[in-house]
């Protein structure tokens, strides 16, 4: 068998990539926040909750969502770009925050061509940090907006099977 | 807006990796001064050894070489992820996080001593005063990695931790066969027993050769399973791990319980018929991969298993008595452990190998066959191509010493018309290849399908569905055979999530499905061909990796279910992410595009691999799924729920909630015309139990609970069977 690593093959496939599919007007995009990787002894420092939501109109993405229940107050919120959903990337833009333990969150930013192609590939990401958690307390990649049918009620499509 | 190009943000905690570390790491070179006293004192030293081997080296192994999911504490892999870091670090990691699952749980002065005991382990002269809990010194300006001898050549066996419930109760049991049965009349089971298994039986793994998980039984249906009750239950032995396959013949259910249990039962009424504590029991009550057990086999007169430690036995099915018993691996050298399970194919006992990952590695993994009435080896196949053999130009030039892993921990299938055995094999060690040293070579034959002559072990084929794969996400499980007419198909998935169709005839790429979130790499759907994401290519020791799925996959041992009737795969799968490190440290974190639900349970057609039906939970599945002529899947999960869903939508029919996670492989079968289905409740494991204990902080299980449920309907009925689909079962 041919054992191939091809990084030019790898880049064709995330530009055509079919899982993440949404227009470049109008699109809806949005995260749960969920800890920051952490591993058994910082889970404390990464607890909280939170939801925001993207909207894409006239090549301008607009923020806006909630936060609840941090270890300590928000002291930072940012966009960041990854390579593919679930990679930490390079800082985008900072947004504004509530710098408590629970909030609001919101910014606005123009993307470049490039940048709207990538958040339809789901490679940004929100991150609020806190005074306990400075390099990460809660975070959530903008992936196409889903109607969630609820706990183990069954549905047709899987955005990941391809 | 522009972007930044700044430093990447990193988790928590992982900044004084990254930083400090940026241009000083030299793989494998700390520079310690020999004359440099560690912050340590003997005292400490002597008392931490006692210690760890009590609480740790069940897991991390006696000369801390780590094993899977408890990482290296000495040498190189250690000091990449630990030797730019102070030593409260390691004091506070070790005091919050173990023993697995009881973090905190010993007092403050043992776990000094420990972490003493694991600064010498690496080279750190005891002699700078004694180890205090806010020691700042950074350890690699005294350790070096280098392990003493007296450690590198521990082979003192672990021994119970004084505070564990299994101490305590296993002080109480009795060993040995402590009820001889007689089961008169026993029908010897058969070739062509095993080749059309009664459907009342389930008499191997997935009930048959082809792996399917699937029972013809159909007098539990999508109509009445609403009525579903317990039957009976039986108490199992507590600790180690319990991913158990109950087998029935005749109305006679052999168990298997951790610490070598082996019982027998009355199907119908939970009745003890024989039973036979074999031991060792488990080290501890809870624990990452430790004493874990998957399938027996039932053949002439005889029911076979091997121990975790690599020996395998012959019991009389009817008293329990051991017949015979021989090694499978090597314990002189402590080499070998199992835990997938056998299979039994022309009178010979076929079973694979684990715990192949130490290096240097003095034996290599192999899967082995044996005559089913004297035990005598009868043939064995290598999984780890050597140098001058095919494909020993694989491994980046590694010496044959260094060439670790490619386990085979779940039982194989077999095709009786091509007289063909199916394995899958796990990946190369140390999982990061930067740390592996074998560069974006395949290190055949690991992560690959295996094609063997059952009487011979002779390689047909192989196909290697990984090549290069470097973050614990081996391709190991279950390889499911089916006839889509003519045409003869193997389907398996692993923990990258990738559905994979091969053609089992000579091995050729018939199609692939990714079924989950796949950040790591991409298959070519015409070719098969796997390329990695560029950063993984790229890796550096000092790297946290991204890895979604990360090594709970995906998919991981729960196995998936062919379902003749609809020409369905219903396969069970989890959603979670990893930051790796070289040395295999993990930070955990949701899936992007999963809402925090980490379980998935989805259908898709056999034929076309196009998805049918999905659903997802918060919680794992952390059993295989059993499908059945009644139309149904069942399936049990992390959270205590056990169910069943109409296997043509999903929709879930019936749910009921047991003593502690429901973990194992649930299996269907009849007794006097009355249809059961039995599954387990367990504890203990790798990733699929570590990854929702720290996600799922809401999910509350109890530190025991290992039982056998068996379910049935209320009133007796003829068994009713699914119509044939033509296809063999």
């Amino acid at each position: 068998m041919k054992q191939p690593i091809l990084i030019a093959a790898w880049l064709a496939v995330l530009a055509s990539a079919g899982a993440v599919n949404a227009a470049s007007q109008g699109a809806m995009y949005e995260t749960r926040l969920g800890p920051v990787a952490f591993d058994s002894s910082e889970r404390a420092l990464v607890a909280g909750d939170g939801r925001v939501t993207a909207v894409v109109s006239g090549g301008r993405a607009r923020l806006t969502g909630r936060f609840t229940g941090l270890a300590a107050p928000a002291t930072r919120a940012r966009l960041y770009r990854g390579s593919a959903p679930g990679v930490p990337g390079a800082f985008v833009a900072d947004l504004q925050l509530t710098p408590a333990a629970s909030g609001e969150i919101s910014g606005a930013l123009d993307l470049a061509p490039a940048q709207a192609e990538g958040l339809r590939q789901g490679q940004f990401y929100v991150q609020i940090d806190t005074a306990k958690a400075p390099d990460g307390a809660l975070w959530g990649w903008l992936m196409p907006a889903h109607p969630d049918p609820g706990q183990d009620v069954p549905e047709r499509e899987n955005p990941f099977a391809r | 807006m522009k972007e930044r190009t700044v430093k990447r943000p990193m988790p928590v905690g992982a900044l004084a990796i990254a930083g400090a570390a940026a241009g000083a790491l030299t793989l494998g070179v700390w520079a310690a001064s020999a004359d440099q006293q560690a912050p340590i004192s003997q005292e400490q030293v002597s008392a931490g050894r006692a210690a760890y081997m009590a609480n740790c080296a069940a897991c991390h192994r006696p000369t801390l070489a780590g094993n899977g999911d408890a990482l290296p504490l000495t040498g190189p892999s250690f000091m990449a992820g630990w030797g730019n870091r102070p030593v409260n670090d390691l004091f506070n990691k070790i005091h919050t996080t173990m023993p697995f699952g009881a973090g905190g749980s010993l007092d403050p002065k043992t776990y000094l001593d420990i972490t003493a005991f694991i600064l010498y382990a690496n080279g750190g002269h005891p002699g700078g005063g004694a180890l205090t809990a806010d020691a700042n010194v950074k350890i690699a300006t005294f350790a070096n990695g280098q392990t003493p001898p007296d450690v590198a050549n521990a082979t003192a066996q672990p021994a119970a931790s004084p505070s564990a419930t299994a101490a305590r109760s296993r002080a109480a049991a009795p060993e040995g066969l402590t009820l001889e049965g007689r089961i008169d009349p026993y029908r010897p089971v058969t070739d062509a027993m095993l080749r059309h298994p009664s459907n009342s039986d389930w008499l191997m793994f997935r009930r048959n050769y082809q792996g399917w998980s699937y029972s013809p039984l159909a007098q539990i249906n999508r109509a009445n399973v609403g009525k579903l009750q317990l039957a009976w239950s039986w108490a199992m032995n507590q600790g180690g791990t319990q991913e158990a396959t109950p087998l029935v013949h005749d109305g006679v259910l052999f168990l298997y319980n951790t610490g070598n249990t082996i019982q027998a039962l009355n199907a119908k009424t939970g009745e003890l018929l024989w039973e036979n504590r074999i031991g060792p029991t488990p080290a501890r009550t809870f624990g990452a991969g430790a004493d874990s057990y998957r399938s027996m086999a039932l053949y002439g007169n005889k029911l076979f298993f091997a121990s975790h430690e690599a020996k395998l036995y012959a019991l009389d099915a009817r008293t329990g008595k051991i017949v015979w018993q021989t090694d499978v691996g090597d314990p002189a050298e402590h080499f070998g452990e199992e835990t997938g399970g056998v299979i039994v194919i022309h009178g010979k006992v076929i079973l694979g190998l684990t715990g192949c990952g130490v290096r240097p590695a003095k034996e290599h993994c192999y899967i082995s066959a044996y005559d089913s009435e004297t035990g005598k080896r009868d043939w064995k196949f290598y999984t780890v191509a050597l140098s001058g053999q095919p494909g020993g130009d694989t491994w980046g030039g590694l010496p044959d010493d260094q060439r670790a892993g490619t386990e085979t921990w779940i039982a194989g299938t077999y095709d009786p018309d091509l007289n063909t055995t199916y394995w899958g094999t796990a990946q190369a060690k140390p999982w990061r290849r930067d740390m592996r040293g074998s560069g974006a070579g395949s290190t055949l034959y690991a992560n690959s399908t295996l094609a063997l002559d059952p009487d011979t072990g002779r390689l047909k084929w192989y196909f290697s569905h990984a090549p290069g794969e470097t973050l614990d996400l081996d391709e190991v499980f279950e390889r499911i055979l089916i006839d889509e007419g003519p045409r003869k198909v193997l389907v398996t998935i692993g923990k990258p999530g990738i559905l994979w169709k091969l053609d089992r005839v000579d091995g050729k790429f018939l199609g692939a499905r990714e079924t989950v979130l796949n950040n790591v790499s991409k298959v070519d759907p015409k070719t098969g061909e796997v390329t990695l994401r560029p950063d993984i290519v790229n890796q550096q020791s000092d790297q946290w990796l991204a890895s979604c799925p990360g090594p709970e996959g995906g998919h991981d041992w729960q196995a998936m279910s062919y379902h003749p009737p609809s020409g369905l795969l219903v396969v069970p799968l989890s959603q979670s992410c990893v930051l790796m490190l070289g040395n295999g440290s993990q930070k955990f974190y949701f899936m992007p595009g999963t809402d925090g639900n980490m379980g998935r349970l989805s259908a898709f057609d056999e034929k076309t691999l196009k998805p049918v039906w999905t659903f997802q939970q918060r919680s794992p599945f952390l059993t295989a799924v059993l499908t059945t002529g009644g139309e149904l899947a069942f399936v049990g999960d992390f959270d205590r729920r056990f169910r069943a869903v109409d296997v043509r939508t999903g929709k879930t029919l019936w749910r009921t909630r047991l003593g502690t996670t429901v973990q194992g492989h649930p299996i269907a079968f009849a007794v006097d015309g009355k249809e059961y289905i039995a599954v387990t409740t367990g504890l203990g494991g790798g990733s699929p139990q570590q990854k929702p204990m720290n996600l799922l902080p809401e999910a509350h299980r109890p530190p025991t609970g290992q039982e056998l449920n068996v379910f049935t309907l209320p009133q007796t009925a003829a068994v009713p069977v699914a119509k044939s689909t033509g296809s063999k079962s």
